[in-house]
């Protein structure tokens, strides 16, 4: 395979590698091509647990306050719009955008191009999908915000009693998951099988 | 070399293809000065307003880190400094480093300026952390008489900033870099 690599512009030769195996940039590093171990069968059910906590954790409460009796919790979508009320609606839509929007897509647009490639079904608009999945993982930030959470957390603790709702911990299995779906993932791999397909 | 070539479509994702990103430098001066213009804001101006009983203190960026530090929590200030401060300001700086090693046509150090754009690119959405902290107080400490949060105009400005050098990163063509080297 020929490839210019993205980051300088090296053209190279890649040859059949073995699972697993990453090809990386002769002149700059970068990495150019992975082989993914095993088929399409592992990203799928990772991404689709993902999501499923993504879910979960979109509808519980990330963190319950207590300030004296006064007691109050906030789900994400509750965040944005706590913002949204303060006069802060591009706040509001950044935080929409980049912790449940685009992890959201980047997820569901996954598994559609996921399940396209691995049981060989020519669902239409797979190409622009995972075109368009290329550009969404710019803006996916929900491991970033689950850090926040945790941050905001500490800094409650001194004046309040927090507690850690479910939302939280789905999210941090969801980050988690989808990194782990990720690794089994090689985008140019993916164009490569759906080449292949042919339909 | 033109820059307005006609759109090459890519047979298999078609995508257009260029040889280099068009008015690359130029997009990338762009948002670069304007965040470095933006990251005064957004330390001078309030991250949050805290009414606590009546009282109402205000918090910027580094006055944040101050009080997590004189609480103790050596680790949450070291993350709000890095994700806030540092990491900002290096971002800009390299892009800034870049962009000058570019115009000047350095064929020098080109492996090492390239990870150094790596390393912008991968570290930046971290700087989001303070902007999704503000968001979540703002949501949860909404307890009438005793305790509200109420975000400042520093935490958009910032948000900006962070926007902006990303948007920068990935409008910097890095095979720039690549066209002065000598071994090429």
């Amino acid at each position: 395979m020929l490839i210019a690599c993205h980051e300088c512009d090296a053209l190279q030769r890649i040859s059949d590698l073995p699972e697993g195996a990453s090809a990386r940039c002769v002149d700059c590093a970068a990495l150019l091509y992975r082989n993914p171990a095993g088929d399409l069968n592992r990203p799928l059910a990772l991404m689709l647990a993902a999501f499923m906590f993504y879910l979960l954790g979109n509808s519980f409460p990330l963190l319950t306050l207590d300030i004296s009796g006064l007691v109050r919790d906030s789900t994400l979508s509750g965040a944005a719009f706590a913002l949204y009320q303060a006069d802060m609606l591009v706040l509001a839509v950044l935080l929409l955008v980049t912790a449940v929007l685009a992890p959201g897509m980047i997820m569901l647009g996954s598994l559609y191009v996921l399940t396209a490639l691995h049981f060989g079904l020519a669902l239409p608009g797979r190409r622009p999908m995972l075109t368009a999945l290329s550009h969404l993982r710019t803006w996916e930030m929900m491991d970033v915000f689950v850090l926040g959470v945790l941050v905001a957390m500490v800094k409650l603790a001194a004046d309040a009693e927090t507690l850690v709702g479910a939302g939280l911990y789905a999210l941090i299995v969801s980050v988690g998951l989808a990194l782990s779906a990720r690794s089994y993932i090689d985008f140019i791999d993916l164009w490569r099988t759906l080449e292949k397909q042919r339909l | 070399m033109s820059a307005e070539e006609d759109a090459l479509r890519c047979p298999r994702c078609n995508s257009r293809v260029h040889s280099r990103a068009p008015h690359s430098l130029a997009r990338t001066w762009a948002l670069l000065l304007t965040a470095m213009m933006l990251y005064v804001p957004a330390n001078m101006l309030p991250m949050m307003e805290t009414t606590y009983l009546g009282e109402t203190t205000t918090d910027t960026i580094i006055s944040g880190v101050i009080l997590f530090i004189d609480e103790g929590d050596w680790l949450v200030a070291g993350i709000i400094f890095g994700a806030s401060i540092i990491i900002p300001i290096l971002k800009m700086v390299s892009l800034l480093y870049l962009l000058i090693s570019v115009h000047q046509g350095s064929a020098v150090r080109v492996r090492q300026r390239t990870q150094l754009y790596r390393i912008t690119e991968l570290v930046g959405r971290w700087s989001m952390v303070d902007v999704f902290v503000v968001g979540l107080l703002t949501a949860l400490v909404h307890m009438g008489q005793i305790s509200n949060i109420h975000p400042g105009m520093g935490v958009m400005a910032f948000a900006g900033v962070v926007v902006l050098t990303m948007l920068a990163a990935i409008s910097f063509d890095s095979r720039l870099i690549w066209d002065y080297s000598n071994d090429r």
